[in-house]
């Protein structure tokens, strides 16, 4: 890990950190500008409460996938904040911008404190993209004049069809969310070796979730303030701690799911069919290759699965093939292994993507186009060929590590891309090597 | 006793109440704001419409009593009993109920909401919620009475629903009321307070009908996390029995063995009362008790006859291997003993490390009980399936030495609860296997035939210095 940060010139996640501590710096000049011409700020109970929820939802932010924290409540508490136009009704919210950003950052490092205490891993990148994003609505509604006065004023005067101010507030929260989406998105797939669009569907598909629970609570607070004062705060943040709850509980059932599949998927190396290690190598390359092919969430996942259980057709033979079902085994034996695993896989029911997968991966690449006429063929999944070079590299590569052997590997998969093996997909794998050998020389 | 007679005149009865009920409070005071009612409405048929399966009824009425909460609220308590009276009338779709039951849910939902409204006037509350002023008298004269009014609907639903079902079904009434109310009626009673959140917004804040968006969607999303949840362990569950299914493959009389393991061991942790949580990692410990079975060679399960020390030492590793295999996975906790210690001995003599009485952990001698128990009422080679009754006196004479007794009568008391039928298999038709060979073949779980363990092996080496964490060997 420290030698990819040291290997990276400059990388997305230190422009956001960079520009997220451009924000809070910026923000607590104007900050201390503020207070030296004005003295002390009014509405002290309105800004602890706001930097309490702020803090606490910073200290329960949650996992939803490996690499992937969100701190709901801590981001409704900071979007509610910046809205905020009045306190209680009749009372108008005194603070500006930098008040909101400077009060963030000081929320977010109370919530992290606990976290650095306990050494659990500080998510450096999410909390730099959230400030910058919280920044950006916080400018955006309560500083840029529209017409003469900013947002936050302005929809204090509409006492008639208050809904406008629910509404403005929406499209407000949408554009900041998105933002804070996208700076996501562009930080994972610089870290993850993908292309952006895969991820970016994927942490819209998120947004249009738990996203969505965030943004209407925060608005909620910022609207329900004026009947119901600060008692909105913790009303209107109890309910996203249950979603923060549900979805929490999923992403455990996940990761636990995950666990499983990888820990029995070593049944065939136990059972002496396969080379120690050989599913949890082939899944890792798979994966890698996987996303430089620009495979979402779902897809690498079931990736994923099919790659740590590609050999387990094996298991449905009474004793096992001498040296495994490498490939250097017939073709028939291969394609006969890559059914029985499917059948296995099939039993499951609730993985048949990953059983086609499974049952396809011994298909050369160019079946389809033997085909005769007229006999409609579909081409071998993409997975499927991801994982068939794969096992094969890796078979291939075997036990002896070294640089001259990988490049042989390479070199005869590369003969089989007339046939055998998808050029884009031994393309991916060179670059996958390529990859690991320079992050880690003594890996691979 | 229970004749559908009897059901009909009850629900024609209670129709006909909520019908006068309604009539009856119109004549005072119509609904305050029709539009209100008519968005309450559509949204209580979607909330009638959009139902997660996996949550049960009990989450069902969630939504739909959260807006007829909202609607005494903003439209006063004649509107609020139309709004909930519209989600049943307007009930479509292909698996519409007879219009009898329809007639009663929505005779249902006209007398909750009358009997919530009732209650929430009774204890002061507020029709008009912009007429409080401080968050104060918000909570006292709005939340409060609410809440009341929230328990009355739930209590009132649960009386009236049990009567019918109790009725139909010839049940106790009072037990049936019970029932409802545990399944999930009480929860309810928390979802209210999203009823109050939802007619602040809409009207005290003077948001409107986009307030129900707005406090409706992270309701529906959490709901739908919690779905995604029931989904995906209910794909992990099948994922693992499909995998310990291939591994079982490997021999023929074992198929289905160790979900029956699971089943019988859960059985046992029932009856012992353990609590849910412990009861499910049990039953992963059951699933999981012999995949260490795939490191013994095929032929050694299949072996005839006396077994030398070294095919002995093959046999008795299995449990390390299944740890060794299992290790990774961080929820399975104490299932980790259960597997290790599964074939240990209440007086010492078992494997892989000799360990005694109740030094051996508890998971272990549910497992090692309900493992010998499904061993002795399957089909194995060399004999046919035994009956329960046999195998339960087979297990009791073997108590104390071999298995621990409290779960011996625990799954003794358990069996006399539940159905079930030993396990009958035809003999294979698998053509690698010879016939001969498949015929001899000892089972390691069953104790009248427990493969001996030779003299030094019992001394055993593997034990020397092995604990769960560090078992590699």
């Amino acid at each position: 890990m420290r030698q990819r940060v040291q290997s990276a010139r400059f990388t997305p996640s230190t422009f956001v950190v960079a520009l997220a501590t451009l924000c809070v710096v910026g923000a607590l000049v104007a900050f201390a500008v503020r207070v030296s011409n004005e003295g002390a700020l009014d509405g002290a109970d309105v800004l602890v409460s706001f930097g309490l929820a702020v803090a606490v939802g910073e200290c329960l932010r949650v996992q939803i996938a490996p690499g992937r924290d969100v701190a709901p409540i801590g981001m409704a508490a900071a979007l509610a904040f910046a809205l905020l136009p009045e306190a209680t009704s009749g009372r108008a919210t005194g603070y500006g911008g930098a008040t909101v950003i400077v009060l963030v950052a000081v929320g977010t490092l109370l919530g992290i404190a606990p976290h650095l205490l306990t050494d659990r891993a500080l998510d450096r990148d999410g909390i730099a993209h959230r400030l910058v994003s919280v920044s950006v609505i916080a400018v955006l509604f309560r500083e840029v004049p529209f017409g003469d006065v900013p947002l936050v004023e302005r929809v204090q005067l509409w006492d008639v069809h208050r809904w406008r101010v629910a509404a403005v507030m929406v499209v407000a929260v949408g554009l900041t969310m998105l933002l804070d989406a996208c700076l996501g998105a562009i930080i994972r797939a610089s870290r993850e070796h993908s292309p952006l669009t895969p991820v970016v569907r994927d942490d819209l598909r998120d947004l249009a979730g738990l996203g969505s629970a965030i943004g209407s609570t925060g608005i909620l607070i910022a609207l329900a303030a004026r009947p119901m004062g600060l008692l909105a705060v913790p009303v209107f943040l109890a309910p996203l701690l249950l979603t923060q709850f549900a979805f929490r509980r999923y992403a455990t059932v996940r990761a636990t799911y995950h666990q499983t599949v990888r820990a029995l998927s070593r049944v065939t190396e136990i059972g002496g069919y396969t080379e120690t290690g050989h599913s949890l190598r082939v899944a890792e390359l798979a994966q890698a290759m996987g996303r430089q092919l620009g495979f979402g969430e779902r897809e690498l996942r079931d990736l994923e699965y099919a790659a740590l259980l590609h050999d387990i057709g094996q298991l449905s033979l009474t004793e096992a093939i001498p040296g495994g079902a490498t490939v250097m085994a017939a073709a028939g034996e291969q394609r006969r292994i890559a059914g029985l695993g499917a059948e296995v896989v099939r039993q499951a029911k609730v993985l048949d993507t990953v059983a086609t997968i499974v049952e396809q991966q011994a298909e050369p690449y160019r079946r389809a186009q033997e085909a005769p006429l007229g006999d409609e063929v579909d081409g071998v999944p993409m997975a499927s060929r991801i994982i068939r070079v794969a096992n094969a590299y890796d078979d291939l590569v075997g036990d002896v590590p070294g640089r001259v052997r990988r490049q042989q590997a390479l070199e005869r998969l590369q003969l089989g891309v007339a046939y055998d093996y998808d050029p884009r997909v031994v393309a991916a794998l060179r670059r996958v090597v390529e990859r690991f050998e320079a992050e880690l020389p003594d890996r691979v | 006793m229970a004749t559908p007679g009897r059901t009909t005149v009850f629900v024609t009865c209670t129709f006909g109440v909520a019908v006068s009920v309604l009539a009856v409070w119109w004549s005072f005071s119509g609904p305050r704001s029709w539009p209100a009612v008519g968005v309450l409405a559509v949204l209580c048929v979607i909330g009638a419409q959009a139902r997660v399966r996996s949550l049960g009824h009990g989450a069902d009425l969630s939504i739909n009593s959260i807006v007829q909460l909202t609607a005494i609220l903003l439209t006063g308590p004649v509107g609020a009993m139309l709004v909930g009276g519209s989600s049943w009338l307007l009930e479509l779709g292909r698996n519409r109920p007879p219009l009898r039951v329809r007639a009663f849910n929505l005779a249902v939902a006209v007398l909750i909401t009358a009997g919530a409204s009732g209650a929430y006037l009774l204890v002061g509350g507020q029709l008009d919620i912009t007429r409080s002023q401080t968050p104060g008298q918000l909570v006292v004269r709005v939340a409060l009475p609410l809440i009341a009014a929230n328990v009355v609907m739930c209590l009132l639903n649960a009386v009236l629903l049990a009567a019918v079902v109790s009725m139909h079904n010839a049940l106790p009434y009072r037990e049936t009321v019970g029932d409802i109310l545990r399944g999930g009626g009480l929860a309810y009673v928390g979802y209210g307070v999203f009823g109050l959140l939802l007619a602040v917004v809409w009207d005290a804040a003077g948001v409107g009908p986009m307030a129900a968006v707005l406090v409706l969607a992270p309701l529906f999303i959490a709901r739908w996390a919690f779905a995604q949840y029931a989904d995906e362990r209910a794909a992990h569950d099948r994922t693992v029995a499909a995998l310990v299914q291939a591994v079982e493959a490997k021999d023929h009389y074992t198929r289905g063995h160790s979900e029956r393991v699971a089943k019988a061991s859960v059985l046992i942790g029932r009856t012992v009362a353990l609590p849910a949580q412990r009861t499910a990692t049990l039953h992963f410990a059951g699933m999981l008790h012999d995949v260490g079975k795939i490191g013994v060679p095929t032929a050694m399960l299949r072996r005839t006859g006396a077994l030398t020390d070294e095919e002995f030492a093959a046999i008795a590793r299995h449990p390390v291997q299944g740890l060794e295999l299992v290790r990774e996975i961080e929820f399975l906790g104490e299932a980790f003993e259960g597997i290790l210690h599964h074939h240990e001995r209440m007086d010492g003599r078992g494997y892989p490390m000799g360990l005694m009485g109740e030094a051996i952990p508890e998971f272990a001698r549910i497992i090692a009980v309900a493992d010998a128990f499904d061993s002795m009422t399957s089909t194995r080679s060399y004999r046919q399936a035994r009956e329960v009754d046999e195998a339960v006196l087979e297990l009791r004479r073997c108590a104390g030495s071999q298995f621990d007794s409290e779960f011996v009568e625990a799954l003794a008391h358990g069996l006399e609860r539940t159905e079930w039928e030993p396990t009958r298999v035809a003999s294979p038709v698998d053509d690698d296997v010879p016939a001969a060979d498949v015929l001899a073949a000892v089972d390691h779980d069953d104790p009248r035939v427990a493969v001996p363990a030779p003299r030094e092996y019992r001394r055993g080496t593997p034990s020397t210095g092995m604990t769960p964490s560090g078992a590699s060997a």
